[in-house]
């Protein structure tokens, strides 16, 4: 960006406490013009968003929400991160606070907090069409005269006054100034004298900013080593108890401003049950609740297979068309083979779980903004506490059906270490959508086709008992960590059950475009590599070995008399046994015999580690049916093979079901060990997770094999 | 015998004077529930373990531990 453009860009952080219609209001002003990054140094999504008016830009960020400046999550904690460092990139030049009409009491506590910053803010009152419905009215002078700043009342749903929004925001910015203000909140002798002393060591003028830089500095991350060891000092030396005086500050700020919100009040409160009282009683009802959560569960599932169904054989066609094409186009040699097979075999293998992903994630969000996601924590909550979860897990764990990658991210939301970090561990134990190619096609070796009961498919069945061993695998796992890893953090649960309303669409298709732009971005990018990698593996070896390959292959086509296609597969099945992947295949060979695998599903194996539904491309390659992409001619095959050892079908029931619990419980997924590194900030916890997923898959495999034989 | 909001029955209405535990209460208050402040018991959780309440407008849950640690008149 130029200097010129930078000078007239003004930073506008969007603040608020959680359920304000923050979101609502931040895509009603962006639209979708969003783009997501990172806050220096934490894995916190940064969204932001601009407006443009003559010359001079708005960039606007939208910030978690929270209820207070004194956080209780990973997610929250920005916040306080940003507006205690003035020399920060996210430092804002303007606050626009958010508070939602139901209940402006709770919004005022962090609005004055973040008020004392000296910034200049704007009072945004949101959901003012509910709220006056149900007989509540305020007279936005008043809290205007309480908050020395401007108050708007603006509806995202319907979109009256936004305009008039963008109107302030404009003359706010340009004008920089933050005008006159008074503390809200009387600081004791001790908070003064403490954020004095701190002040010298920050260097930043702001009394209240350096008040809570003493509340928080263990944890702030814009505070260099010395620093954080002079201010440690101070709070030590002048015995500054920090729950102490975040108490007395609460209570200080409502009694405070208490007075001055009834007085703006038009109407009295009434007391009538509401809308929201009477579903809920019947939506977290002692029986009718979890009858209801499971049934939700089962159409959602349901919707991810039948629904992508289309587009996923669109995605593939598309992908392999453009395959044969540029195959047909580009001069023959390894750089048409790089491109063809590497790199768009690999983009279509990341392509091909964005409709899953999109159905699954657009269904969590309509949940999540009808008001439901909130009551299943509550519901589950201690369920989850048994095996060492937060209730707030359970959202990570659906999402895991998808895809584990923005499963994990949603975990930020919990706010003990130790409940997060299980979650995060087990997660990718929950089947996700790269999985199913390769449970379909072994489902057909492992479990004859029958009906049981008469209306059940047994083949169904079977892959329905995939995903209940995979949830409870992970359930079990969590249950073994929780009592591994030891904590001191105080685990509790505080979550708002929002007013039940109508999902704004506008926010479910920002919030699946995000997810689906992160599994592309995070995923994606190792996905592509792994596969160049693997193409590389597959497609070169020791050179005379290749050559023998060729030669062999030539001498069998003529032998058997085989057309030029069966010609091609058999070359290609012949190279990528004297390929590297087919000597690393053969190598650990030993290491897998005793479950039941050979060379070549070890090869499957290794390549499924770019993306598990790898393995299926793998095995057509194999089994010489590359050029086909009729799954049965590939099932045929592999039913076709013989075991050497036993003289029975290779692909019998106790080999495929051993291969199957191996990929329920192994994670071979190169991209969730990336993630599950950058939100743990270590390789630790990925190696921990690799290590037990893998030990799992290798002893149950074992186990199958060695009990069916 | 000091009555907490745990104690209170589904419907009843209960109003807050303290809380037992400091870092507990810093929670707590972040969202407006201060002494003095009315509190509602709707319902327990299906399985247990926690307690959906209403405070003003607001419904939220918190867990029984948590309800514990509030005390009312």
């Amino acid at each position: 960006m130029s200097s010129t453009t930078d000078q007239k860009t003004c930073k506008i952080a969007l603040l608020g406490n959680p359920n304000s219609g923050k979101t609502s209001l931040f895509n009603a002003l962006t639209g979708l013009r969003q783009k997501i990054g990172n806050y220096p140094g934490v894995t916190v999504d940064k969204k932001t968003g601009y407006l443009k008016r003559n010359g001079s830009q708005l960039e606007i960020i939208d910030f978690p929400g929270t209820y207070s400046v004194y956080p209780n999550s990973t997610d929250e904690r920005i916040v306080i991160e940003t507006i205690t460092n003035p020399k920060g990139d996210t430092f804002p030049d303007v606050l626009v606070y958010v508070a939602s009409a139901m209940e402006l009491e709770k919004h005022f506590l962090l609005a004055t907090q973040l008020k004392e910053l000296g910034l200049p803010m704007l009072f945004c009152i949101t959901m003012q069409d509910i709220s006056e419905r149900k007989g509540v009215g305020y007279r936005t002078e008043v809290l205007s005269e309480y908050l020395e700043c401007k108050v708007v009342v603006v509806s995202a749903l319907t979109g009256s006054n936004l305009k008039k929004l963008e109107d302030l925001l404009f003359e706010i910015a340009c004008a920089k100034s933050p005008g006159k203000w008074k503390y809200k909140y009387e600081m004791s002798e001790d908070e003064t004298r403490i954020a004095r002393i701190v002040s010298e060591i920050s260097g930043i003028n702001n009394l209240y900013a350096n008040l809570l830089i003493a509340h928080h500095f263990t944890w702030l991350n814009h505070l260099d080593e010395t620093m954080r060891n002079q201010i440690g000092k101070v709070v030590r030396d002048q015995g500054f108890e920090s729950t102490k005086y975040q108490i007395r500050e609460t209570l200080d700020r409502f009694n405070h401003f208490s007075p001055w919100i009834n007085k703006a009040l038009t109407q009295e409160r009434g007391a009538r049950k509401s809308f929201t009282e009477r579903i809920d009683s019947v939506i977290t009802h002692k029986v009718f609740g979890p009858f209801l959560f499971f049934l939700i569960m089962m159409l959602v599932f349901h919707a991810i297979f039948s629904w992508s169904e289309w587009p996923m054989g669109w995605i593939e066609q598309f992908f392999a068309w453009s395959e044969a094409w540029v195959q047909n186009t580009l001069p023959p040699g390894w750089l048409n083979d790089l491109i063809s097979n590497g790199i768009i075999a690999g983009l279509g293998g990341i392509m091909v779980f964005i409709p899953q992903i999109a159905i699954l994630f657009l269904l969590i969000s309509l949940l999540e903004e009808i008001g439901y996601m909130s009551r299943a924590v509550f519901m589950f909550d201690n369920v989850m506490q048994r095996f060492g979860l937060n209730g707030r897990s359970i959202v990570a764990l659906i999402s895991g059906g998808a895809c584990a990658i923005p499963a994990i991210m949603s975990t930020r939301t919990i706010s003990n270490w130790k409940e997060r970090l299980i979650t995060i561990l087990v997660t990718p134990l929950i089947s996700c959508s790269a999985r199913i190619p390769v449970y379909t096609i072994l489902i057909a070796f492992a479990v004859p086709k029958f009906m049981v009961w008469g209306i059940f498919n047994s083949q169904a069945l079977a892959f329905m008992g995939l995903y209940v061993l995979g949830i409870l695998a992970a359930l079990f796992s969590a249950m073994v960590f929780s009592v591994l890893i030891k904590s001191k953090d105080r685990s509790f649960l505080m979550i708002e059950l929002p007013h039940y309303r109508k999902p704004t669409m506008k926010n479910v298709i920002v919030n699946v475009k995000e997810k689906v732009w992160t599994f592309v971005s995070e995923a994606g990018k190792i996905i592509l590599i792994i596969s160049v990698i693997l193409w590389f593996l597959a497609s070169f070896g020791p050179a005379g070995e290749m050559q023998n390959a060729a030669e062999l292959t030539t001498a069998e086509s003529i032998e058997r008399n085989l057309s030029d296609q069966e010609t091609q597969d058999l070359l290609a099945a012949k190279r990528l046994e004297a390929s590297y992947a087919g000597k690393l295949g053969k190598w650990f060979e030993p290491a897998i015999k005793p479950l039941g695998f050979d060379w070549k599903m070890g090869i499957a194996l290794i390549t499924s580690f770019a993306a598990r539904e790898v393995f299926v491309g793998t095995m057509a390659t194999i089994y010489s049916v590359g050029s086909s992409d009729d799954e049965m001619t590939l099932r045929e095959k592999m039913a076709a093979e013989i075991n050497a050892d036993t003289g029975g079908p290779r692909y019998d029931i106790a080999t495929a079901l051993s291969l199957l619990v191996f990929y329920v419980f192994a994670l071979q997924c190169m991209s969730t060990m990336a993630i599950t590194k950058r939100e743990t900030k270590t390789w630790k916890w990925p190696i921990v997770q690799f290590t037990f997923m893998g030990l799992m898959a290798y002893l149950s495999s074992l186990a199958v094999y060695q009990i069916l034989i | 015998m000091e009555r907490s909001v745990f104690d209170l029955k589904s419907g009843e209405t209960g109003t807050i004077k303290k809380f037992k535990d400091r870092s507990m209460a810093c929670t707590l208050l972040t969202i407006g529930m201060i002494p003095e402040a009315q509190i509602v018991m709707m319902a327990r959780s299906p399985f247990g373990g926690a307690v959906r309440l209403k405070m003003g407008d607001t419904f939220i849950a918190i867990r029984d531990n948590e309800a514990k640690n509030i005390i009312i008149e």
